[in-house]
Formats: C-alpha cells, sequence, structure tokens
C-alpha cells in the first residue's frame, strides 16, 4: 500500500528524519509492500488542514505539535506541564508512560489512532536583553504560540505573551516587536535568532512534545498484521529520536555559546512562585496533572537521570 | 413579459451581488480592525490574543463571498483573445454560450462538494455537529479556532454563501446566454 | 496532461482564470482516485488563503486607494519627477527607484503593485506614457520586493532549509541591485527606441542657480505626503509594527492627511475605497485559493520527487541541473503563486541540490525565490499581472508584451545568479 505522512518540520528536522527512518523501516520489514511517502515543511498545508485530511482519510499519517489537540482537549496540553521533565530521560519515560498510553487511545475522539508521543525536547528562553531574575521578565513580549497552558505560564511570570507568526519572528525579534521567545538551541541557531540575543537563559523549562498519529478511516483499512508492523515501527523509531535528543542540544548550545551569546542556567526555583501558581491552576483543568505528576515523582526516584542534553528546533518548522 | 421577467432577474442578480460586495467590505473592515486592535494592543503591553487568527479568516472569508459577486459582475480575469477575434454572429454566441456552460458546471461541482462537507441533512438527522462526527467522522461542526472561541464552521460559512451565489450568477449569465443576450464576458 | 488541457481550454473560451485553474485542479485530483481528497476541495481553497502574510494584499490594495484619493500619491510623484529632471523616461526610472525604496519596507511584489499602480501610472499617463507601458514598469519595479530585504519569501525558504534568515537578506543585495540596474538598462534602451514620452520642458528649474518657486511650493506640498512612507519605516524599524501592520498605519496616516492636510478625501470617500479594496483582493485572493489546489494535490501525488528523480537522472553538472531547475520553476511559476509553490519543491529539490550537486543553500534560495517571483508576472496565472492589469485597466495580454523586456531583464539575472556562485554567496562570505 501507498500511505503517506505529513508534518509541518523541514526535510532536515529530527522529526523528518525520523519520518524518513520510520519510512526505511517499513519497506523493508513488509518486504517492500508498504510504502510511505514522507511530506515534510506542510506541503499538505498547516496542521489544521493536515488534521483535517487525517479525519477525511485523504492522509494516512501526521506528527504533529499538540496545538490542534490542547485547543480541543485540555487533557492534551498536560505534556505542556513546565519543569514536568528536567531531562531527556525522564521525558521520554514520561511519553511512554500510562498517561501517554491513556491519551493515546483517546486520539479516536479527533477520528484519529494515536500511535506514539515524541518530542522536540526542552525548551530555553531567548531574549534581547540579559535578565537578572525573573522578576526581568516582567512586562516583556515573550512570543509563544496562543495556547492556553503556554500563556498561563508567562502571565503567571508577569511577562507578556505575544502570539507572532513564525515567519514574522526574524523581523519582530531584530526590531523589537518582541523582547523574547521560548525556543530550542537549535531554532536559535539555525534561524540566526541567536545574532540579535542579549542573552539564552538556559531554563530547559517546558517539553514540545509530538503526537504520531494515523487516520482512524485508514488504520480500519490497514490489515491487522499492517497495523501492528506500523505501531511497532513508529513507536521505536520515535523512543529512540527522542533519546538521541540529548547530544543534538548539547551541541547546538556549544555553537551559540561559541558566537558568544551569553547563557544564563537557571532551575525550577527561579521561576517561582510562578511555577507553583500554574499548576494550582491546571490540575483543576485537568485531572490527568496530578497522575503524570505522580509518574514524573516515580521516575525521577528511578531515574538516575544523569542527562542534562535536550531538544531541536521543531518550532523552526512550526507555522503557527 | 419575458422582457420583464428578464430585467427583474438581471436586478435580483445586481441586489443579490450588492449585498455580497458589502458582505465583503465589511469582513474586509473587520479584518483591517482587527490588525489595528492588534498593533495597538501589542504596544500598549495588552497583546490581543485573537487579532491576527481573526484578520486571517475575515480576510479569507471576504475573499470567497467577494468573489461570488465578482462572478455576477464579470469582475474576475479572464482571457479575452478567442472572444475579440471572433466576429459577432453565431460563432460568438456559442462560444459565449460553452464558456458560461463550462463556468456553471466547475461551480456546480464545487457546490456540491460544499454541501457534501457541511451535510446539512446528516447534521440535523444526527442531532449535533458532535454526534454527526460520532456517526460520519465529518467534523466540519466540531473544528475550534486557536484565539476566537468559537468554531471555525462560522467562517467556512463563507463557502456555502459564495457556492450558492456563484451558482446563482453563473445560471442568469447561461440563461441570458441561451436566449442569445449575452455575448462578452462582463454584462 | 488531460487537467492543463482542460485548463487550455477553460481559458480559450474566456471562462475566468480562477475557475480555469480550480476545475483543472478539480480534475486533477479526481484522477488521482482517492475520492476523499476531492470531498477535502473546499476546506483546502479555504486554507490555502489562510495565511499571515496575504493580509498584505487588502492592507496595501487600500493603501494605494488612499494614497490615489488622498492627492498625496500625485504630490509625491511631482516632487520625484522634479527631482530627477527631464531625462527621457525619467518617470519610468522614478517609478524603479521609488519601488527600489519600497522594497526596503515592503517584502510583498503584488502589495508594491498596487501601491505604484495608484501612485505612478496616473501620473505617467498624464505625462504621455501609453498606460500599458506605465503599468509594465510598474509591475516589474514590484520583483525588487522579495529581492531587497526584508523579504517574505526569503523568510519562508530560510525556515524550510534552516539558512539563517539574516544572511539571506544580505545575499539578496546584490541580486536586487543587478535587477534594478537592468530595469533601468531596459528603460533608457525603450527611450530611445521612442517608446516613451520626450521630456517635458522645464523652465523653472533651477535657472537661477536657486530653486523657483514652482519648485519648492512642490517640495513643501509633498512633505506631509513624504511622511506616510516615513511613518511606515519607523513603525517597522522601531520595533512598533510587522510590515502589514506598518501598511494600516500608513493607510490611517494618508488618511488623516487626506482628511485635513489636503482636504480632497471626505470621510465618505473610505467606503467605496474599501469596496474596492474589498474587490480587488477578493479576485486575487480567490485566485490564489484555486492555484493552491494544484499546489496540493502535485504534494499529494509527490509529483516533485518524481521530476527530482527525472533530472538527476539526466546530468551530473551542477550548473546544467540548476539550468533545468531554473526550467522547471518557470514552468511551474506560471501556474502557481511563488508562496505554494516554494512550500511545494523547496522540501525535494534543496536536499538533492546541496547533497548530490554540491550547490549552496544560499545560491540555490536565492534563484528558487526570484524564479517564482517572476511567476507573478507570467500568464496564464500570475496574480502580480492580473493586479496591475486590474487596477489599470489594461488587458493581461498588452500588459504581458509590455513586460516582456523587464522580464528577460529578470532571467539575464538569474542566469548570473547560476553561472556565478559568488553573486549570491559573495557579499555574505565577505562580512563573515
Ligand atoms: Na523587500
Ligand atoms: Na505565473
Amino acid at each position: 500500500a501507498e500511505l503517506r505522512v505529513g508534518l509541518i518540520t523541514p526535510p532536515s528536522h529530527q522529526w523528518t528524519q525520523t519520518a524518513q527512518d520510520i519510512a526505511a523501516d517499513l519497506a523493508e520489514r513488509s518486504a517492500g509492500e508498504i510504502t510511505l511517502v514522507v511530506l515534510p515543511s506542510g506541503q499538505l498545508g498547516s496542521e489544521a488542514q493536515m488534521l483535517q485530511q487525517l479525519q477525511s482519510g485523504s492522509l494516512d499519517f501526521g506528527m504533529f505539535t499538540l496545538g490542534e489537540f490542547a485547543n480541543r482537549n485540555a487533557d492534551y496540553g498536560v505534556f505542556l506541564a513546565p519543569f514536568i521533565a528536567t531531562d531527556t530521560a525522564a521525558a521520554r519515560a514520561l511519553l511512554r508512560g500510562d498517561v501517554a498510553q491513556e491519551l493515546l487511545g483517546g486520539f479516536r475522539q479527533f477520528g484519529l489512532h494515536g500511535l506514539a508521543f515524541g518530542m522536540a525536547g526542552l525548551r530555553e528562553i531567548v531574549t534581547a536583553t540579559p535578565t537578572e531574575t525573573a522578576a526581568d521578565l516582567k512586562g516583556q513580549k515573550i512570543r509563544t504560540v496562543p495556547l492556553a497552558p503556554e500563556l498561563d505560564f508567562w502571565t503567571l511570570l508577569g511577562a507578556t505573551p505575544t502570539p507572532m507568526p513564525l515567519p514574522e519572528l526574524y523581523n519582530a525579534f531584530a526590531n523589537g516587536q518582541v523582547d523574547g521567545m521560548q525556543i530550542d538551541y537549535e531554532g536559535t541557531w539555525n534561524a540566526g535568532y541567536w545574532e540579535h540575543a542579549g542573552e539564552v537563559i538556559a531554563s530547559d523549562h517546558m517539553m514540545f512534545p509530538m503526537a504520531a498519529v494515523a487516520s482512524a478511516r485508514g488504520w480500519a483499512q490497514l490489515g491487522p498484521e499492517a497495523q501492528a508492523l506500523v505501531a511497532e515501527v513508529f513507536a521505536t523509531r520515535i523512543d529512540a529520536m527522542v533519546e538521541g535528543y540529548g547530544e543534538i542540544d548539547s551541541r547546538y548550545r556549544a555553537e551559540i555559546e561559541a558566537a558568544g551569546v551569553p547563557v544564563r542556567e537557571v532551575g525550577r526555583d527561579w521561576f517561582e512562585p510562578a511555577v507553583s501558581a500554574w499548576y494550582d491552576t491546571w490540575r483543576a483543568k485537568t485531572p490527568l496533572l496530578a497522575r503524570l505528576e505522580a509518574e514524573a515523582a516515580t521516575i525521577d526516584d528511578t531515574d538516575t537521570g544523569t542527562d542534562t542534553g535536550t531538544d531541536t528546533g521543531a518550532d523552526t518548522g512550526a507555522k503557527q | 413579459m419575458a422582457a420583464s421577467r428578464h430585467s427583474f432577474l438581471i436586478r435580483a442578480d445586481r441586489r443579490l451581488a450588492q449585498a455580497e460586495t458589502l458582505a465583503a467590505t465589511l469582513l474586509t473592515g473587520a479584518a483591517l480592525l482587527a490588525i489595528s486592535a492588534g498593533t495597538l494592543g501589542r504596544n500598549l503591553g495588552q497583546p490581543v490574543l485573537w487579532a491576527d487568527e481573526f484578520a486571517v479568516l475575515a480576510m479569507a472569508a471576504a475573499a470567497f463571498v467577494g468573489a461570488s459577486a465578482l462572478i455576477a459582475t464579470g469582475g474576475h480575469i479572464s482571457v479575452d483573445l478567442l472572444d475579440s477575434a471572433l466576429p459577432h454572429g453565431r460563432l460568438r454566441r456559442a462560444t459565449a454560450l460553452l464558456r458560461e456552460a463550462a463556468g456553471c458546471a466547475v461551480i456546480g461541482v464545487l457546490a456540491l462538494l460544499v454541501a457534501r462537507w457541511f451535510d446539512p441533512v446528516g447534521l440535523v438527522r444526527a442531532g449535533s455537529g458532535a454526534a454527526l462526527a460520532q456517526d460520519t467522522l465529518n467534523f466540519i461542526y466540531q473544528s475550534p479556532t486557536m484565539t476566537l472561541g468559537m468554531g471555525k464552521h462560522w467562517f467556512w460559512l463563507a463557502l456555502p454563501v459564495f457556492a450558492t451565489g456563484a451558482l446563482l450568477h453563473a445560471a442568469l449569465r447561461l440563461w441570458l446566454a441561451l436566449r442569445g443576450g449575452l455575448t462578452g464576458a462582463r454584462c | 496532461m488531460l487537467s492543463l488541457g482542460c485548463f487550455l481550454l477553460l481559458l480559450l473560451i474566456g471562462v475566468p482564470v480562477a475557475l480555469a485553474v480550480m476545475a483543472a485542479a478539480m480534475l486533477q485530483i479526481a484522477l488521482a482516485g482517492n475520492a476523499a481528497l476531492l470531498f477535502s476541495v473546499p476546506q483546502q481553497a479555504f486554507g490555502g488563503i489562510e495565511s499571515y502574510g496575504l493580509l498584505a494584499l487588502p492592507v496595501f490594495i487600500l493603501l494605494g486607494e488612499l494614497m490615489g484619493e488622498s492627492g498625496a500619491g500625485r504630490r509625491l510623484m511631482a516632487l520625484a519627477a522634479r527631482l530627477v529632471g527631464p531625462v527621457p523616461g525619467g518617470l519610468a526610472h522614478v517609478t524603479l527607484l521609488g519601488n527600489a525604496m519600497l522594497a526596503a519596507i515592503l517584502g510583498s511584489t503584488v502589495a508594491q503593485i498596487v501601491l505604484t499602480s495608484r501612485l505612478a501610472v496616473p501620473e505617467m499617463e498624464r505625462a504621455g506614457y501609453p498606460r500599458d507601458l506605465a503599468a509594465a514598469v510598474t509591475a516589474a519595479g514590484g520583483l525588487l520586493a522579495p529581492v531587497l530585504p526584508p523579504s517574505m519569501l526569503f523568510i519562508v525558504y530560510g525556515v524550510i532549509a534552516q539558512v539563517p534568515i539574516g544572511r539571506l537578506f544580505i545575499a539578496g543585495i546584490v541580486p536586487g541591485a543587478a535587477m534594478l540596474l537592468g530595469f533601468v538598462g531596459v528603460t533608457v534602451w525603450l527611450a530611445r527606441r521612442g517608446d516613451m514620452p520626450p521630456p517635458p520642458p522645464a523652465p523653472d528649474r533651477l535657472a537661477t542657480g536657486r530653486p523657483a518657486p514652482a519648485a519648492a511650493r512642490v517640495m513643501v506640498e509633498a512633505l506631509p505626503a513624504a511622511l506616510v512612507p516615513l511613518a511606515m519605516v519607523l513603525a517597522i524599524l522601531g520595533g512598533l509594527a510587522t510590515a502589514v501592520e506598518a501598511g494600516v498605519i500608513g493607510a490611517l496616516a494618508v488618511l488623516l492627511i487626506g482628511l485635513f492636510v489636503y482636504r480632497e478625501l471626505r470621510l465618505r470617500d473610505l467606503g467605496p475605497a474599501l469596496c474596492r479594496t474589498a474587490q480587488s483582493s477578493a479576485m486575487i485572493l480567490f485566485l490564489i485559493a484555486a492555484a493552491g489546489l494544484y499546489g496540493w494535490v502535485a504534494a499529494w501525488q509527490n509529483l516533485p520527487a518524481q521530476v527530482a528523480a527525472v533530472l538527476t537522472g539526466l546530468t551530473d553538472d551542477p550548473v546544467v541541473f540548476l539550468l533545468m531547475v531554473n526550467v522547471m520553476l518557470l514552468a511551474l511559476g506560471m501556474v502557481l503563486d511563488p508562496m505554494p509553490a516554494l512550500v511545494l519543491v523547496v522540501p525535494v529539490f534543496l536536499p538533492v541540490a546541496t547533497d548530490s550537486y554540491g550547490i549552496d543553500p544560499m545560491q540555490f534560495g536565492l534563484i528558487t525565490c526570484i524564479n517564482l517571483t517572476l511567476g507573478l508576472l507570467t500568464p496564464p496565472v500570475g496574480s502580480g499581472l492580473f493586479t496591475a492589469a486590474r487596477l489599470n485597466a489594461v488587458s493581461p495580454v498588452a500588459l504581458t508584451r509590455r513586460l516582456l523586456p523587464y522580464l528577460g531583464a529578470a532571467g539575464a539575472v538569474l542566469l548570473l545568479l547560476t553561472f556565478v556562485p559568488a553573486a549570491s554567496t559573495g557579499l555574505v562570505g565577505l562580512l563573515d
């Protein structure tokens, strides 16, 4: 069967690379029965358009940011909890945990079949001017996507979350329409935002989660064997991708530091009491959050968590 | 009598086109106001979160509603090479007929696709947008906007408005062409 | 092929271009043999114009309308003509230079064509230029918008190709300047040939060694009008506004100047101006939505990858490859708008260009973006061409004929970029 997967990330991005790996694996393990065509950079349209194509069955798979889902059901914003995962290993465990499995099952409500959760890593803060304390963020215009969990985080910090279409961001940051952005190291480096940055706050404050989903219509037409193969290949490859983020991230951070941009290392305490206030708000909005916190606590106990690295730039490709 | 019915239809068509143009103008104005509000808000430290999304959706809706009116007035760009080369007479009338029939057919197909997507019959039968989505996997009434707190189908309504209006305009033009009263692209 | 034939037939019998494109796209989609694809057509058509960048269309069309209505445009042109002096084709040069300056603020060709159509064409016509030639000069000048920084097209290319946008902007300066020179050269040639009217006599100009009273009046009168572009530049560089928002600020400024300074505008003129804005932008956006369907089904069918496979099988030489890409892009630009065409082509062709032929992504990006921009002015589907034709009430066919020498000059710049990699990468290299 000829199947298609759509993404908004550019060809060189890890999500797209992983989709290519999945295509290669599927071709090999099905002995050429399954061909997966990878359509990156939003060739089929925005995530909203691709979601509609998945629902109608003209597209088979998608690897999406959580925006479209979290906007429909607050539960799907749960992975955007600040500091829920403090390193790649913890994030990897959460993205395969019980809450993740339950959320994957819930994709039926959108006319989809959930395959796996991944991520583009943890996000940092790039600002035009140095930030001594979190109080200095007050009144600063920070570019975010207009998604409730992210907006709340910045509002609670006293900053002004400022949605802005991604293609506008470079000029906007250069000219001062926004004072900063939350983004990964790779996006900061590749899009050249570092050229106008006064500082990078190495906060690792939030995951950039990804959901790999199939069209429910298309899924029903695959035989049980093909379903099992596809599910396994997606899960395996995406898990490997999440694991690989630590190294990619430290590489780009080193580039930025070598270019002379100061990097300020901060942790959860630096952002308090905003983070605790965020949890108070969102525990009421989604009961899944408390369960995810409990899961995270057990991971912290068992996981040695030596991996401090993180992410790359889905924001670079995310056409918001 | 035929002539008065004729002119009544033309007048009704013009009224419809005027109404569509007015709607497109208002939507365009609303988009421009939203951009202004967004600019002002951001510079006052109070970003208007919905400004960009509203402006874009209003512009897109205006485009479709306005495009319908342009069918009536012949305002869309077309190539008039053949039309100006042909002598007045039967051949030219036949071309006009073919042209209007083809335009009607394209809009007709589009109208069918729009009707299938909005599925009003299915909606009534299912009772709600959510039920329709469960029954038929048609999520049109379950697609939220990002920042506006309303369903996107309110903006997509520009499509059935376009399809209905354009079909009426195109049908009248076809009828006029059949009666030999329409040769050039503009009427 | 079948859909192309259907498209040309419909075009020939005079069906509106947008409907002909839509019919061909739907036929292509039906031939793809996937019913769900066909059922997605309405949503895709709408989604194809759901883009922030396209807001530049209504915004700058309104700005252009108000510039024309308020008398601000006429006064600015009078000033510019005075500054350039009595040269053959003087107003055409003024228009091109004005376009280059606008291009330093704007990134959208169509927005620029709209503005200069309202500003320059009436003045040129009054001075004796054939209207289709005047429209052609403004349309050609619009090509500078996405080449000289800032440029929406470069930004989107940068995002797809992961090339720093700031460098792309710098890389655009050399080809942008080359293009301007080429256009000026074409204008000089046309003036020598006698296509442009002779320069007007200038009795009151600097005869006594200082500006004649009339010249001073021209300058004073133009001063408030000059505040409009100035306000826009300051709003962008001062971090107050994006380019689209600056257009709204400019429209507001010209409204105030027209109402209270020149007093040629009345508040009740605003409604009709907005109405014309809605009509013009509906015409162009509907066309873009229709063409977008084509790009969408081409992506779904993975056509770019198939074309890339054919091209790589034909040659190992990077220059030959780039020449073939140029031809393919020109063909693609004939029917698609630059933005959807860019998204369709770059993800597939860029990896081939860099990995198989060792082409610099900067060079590839400039060639791709400039080439696709030409598509705005090439028939049968060109939103820039149709905008200029509609706003100036000239036939697209006559306009195309007048545009040919200018498109030739732009083609020469493309050849320069193709054969000389340093034309795109040199300036960036110097600054590193
Ligand atoms: Na520009
Ligand atoms: Na074209």
